[in-house]
């Protein structure tokens, strides 16, 4: 590889909201191998996790993501409930899955005007993000925050929905996929959109399988796999088939985002349809002494949280695998073969969450 | 400190002496389980180290147990996709890996900032002091 010429992408770059360096190899314009450098957000959070007490690292653990905040501090609660034998009442689950659907949706649309702004369709851009603001409101409206709402509390959750805010959010989310829908069918429909990402970075269901991709990573190559199909909050009691798409390529990878949106509203209409009277947290005491693990499909893909109690307010340990960290491997077998050009794009494919990733 | 008894959430965990971690691994290759991750606690004198896959939706855990001093070998040679956790082991734990196909050297997340590894039971953290108002 002697003759080959070295390039940094990143850690500063336009399609990279978030530092990472990719140190690529190029024979003329071919990429030839691509190595990742971390650790410029690196925040020592697991660490964290062991000096607070338990309860705290609800706040702490959404600070994670600015993007999947509360779907950290699901799954962290998930844990600890797990771990402590808690019950949660059925209505904090099904509200539980209204603020992750919500988060999911504006997750994508997020991604989606990313990607349109990556290969320069600044207008879609602004659209997807003007729409995502419509989702936002949802959030704010109800959980009080746009972005850090927290919601989740251990056994339960921190705040109710209304009739009149189910009836707000059953009237936006209509509008809201509509106004999607336009924009989707012009993102996958056309042309341009088309020969720079379908045959894109392509990886196989059984490559992906291998190299550990999560979430629309691995459901881009046809691997119908979804941690909410394992049931968790009020999932095993909704309807729910997990969205694939079967090229393996840039193109797949953006499909399956842009159908779970439709997908997420669904289920947060579903959800806030058969939403159960009673309590919103159960009551308890003590502390976790015994050790859970909790995954939970973020945005990005399965999210994971291990605690280990010792019966006191401290955790023996908190460790958190994100997705992106499990489609980094995947990244880097599909980028050697691709033209320089298409590296942002490729990139861009696997939503990269990089604070996320560093924790 | 005692080593976990059992985990919530992982249908079951088999016990590999650190000569046949590879050896375990490749078992669940060979069952195309997917690799999820590896987690490692600090138990005193030693790690408990534990691999998780995933075997259709289930989470199944390979575990050992590494002697302090001692190196782990890697697992990337089995699933490379493992490279990421080594890496971070050798950051946070300070431990060794063997064979480790594409090494960082213990700057994978973190500088040399810290004298010990961070994820270390012995390693304490304080809160940074506040900066003084200008007067």
């Amino acid at each position: 590889m002697s003759d080959a010429t070295n390039v940094p992408f990143g850690p500063q770059h336009p399609v990279l909201p978030e530092p990472i360096q990719l140190r690529i190899s190029l024979e003329d314009e071919n990429v030839l191998q691509a190595l990742p450098a971390l650790g410029y957000v690196h925040r020592g959070i697991e660490k964290a996790g062991e000096l607070n007490d338990f309860q705290q690292n609800v706040f702490l653990v959404e600070r994670v993501c600015g993007i999947c905040s509360s779907i950290h501090a699901l799954a962290y609660c998930l844990a600890v409930e797990s771990a402590m034998g808690l019950e949660v009442p059925k209505r904090a689950d099904y509200l539980r899955v209204v603020w992750m659907e919500l988060h999911r949706i504006h997750s994508h649309l997020l991604y989606l005007g990313l990607l349109a702004e990556a290969f320069g369709f600044e207008s879609m851009f602004m659209e997807f993000w003007r729409i995502r603001e419509r989702v936002m409101d949802l959030l704010e409206m109800t959980a009080g925050n746009r972005v850090i709402i927290s919601v989740c509390t251990i056994g339960g959750v921190r705040r109710d929905i209304d009739a009149e805010q189910a009836r707000t959010i059953r009237e936006e989310l209509p509008k809201v996929r509509e106004e999607v829908q336009r924009l989707v069918d012009a993102l996958l429909g056309d042309y341009t959109v088309k020969r720079r990402t379908a045959g894109k970075g392509v990886i196989s269901g059984q490559a992906a399988l291998d190299l550990g991709a999560v979430g629309p990573t691995l459901r881009g190559s046809g691997v119908a796999q979804d941690m909410r199909m394992a049931g968790y909050a009020a999932y095993s009691e909704l309807q729910f088939q997990p969205v694939t798409f079967p090229d393996g390529d840039t193109y797949s990878r953006t499909a399956v985002r842009a159908y779970e949106v439709f997908q997420s509203m669904d289920l947060v209409l579903a959800a806030l349809e058969n939403l159960p009277e009673g309590e919103l947290a159960a009551k308890f005491k003590g502390r976790p002494d015994g050790a859970a693990l909790a995954r939970v499909e973020a945005p990005r893909g399965e999210l994971i949280y291990m605690v280990v109690g010792n019966g006191t307010k401290n955790l023996e340990r908190m460790r958190v695998r994100v997705p992106t960290y499990a489609n980094i491997p995947a990244l880097l077998s599909v980028l050697p073969g691709c033209e320089f050009a298409d590296v942002p794009v490729v990139t861009l494919s696997i939503d990269p969450c990089i604070s996320c990733t560093e924790r | 400190m005692s080593e976990l008894a059992a985990v919530q959430g992982i249908e079951r965990i088999e016990d590999a002496p650190l000569e046949g971690l590879l050896e375990a691994v490749r078992a669940y290759r060979d069952r195309r389980a997917r690799f999820i991750t590896a987690t490692c606690l600090d138990r005193g004198e030693r790690f408990e180290i534990l691999y998780l896959f995933d075997e259709g939706l289930k989470t199944v855990a390979v575990r050992t147990f590494l002697p302090k001093g001692q190196r782990l070998p890697s697992i990337t040679g089995v699933y490379l996709c493992g490279f990421l956790v080594e890496n971070e082991l050798q950051d946070l734990f300070g431990i060794e890996v063997d064979g480790l196909d594409i090494d960082y050297r213990g700057k994978f997340l973190v500088t040399n900032t810290f004298e010990t590894p961070p994820l270390l039971k012995q390693t304490t953290c304080e809160l940074r002091p506040t900066k003084e108002e200008p007067s």
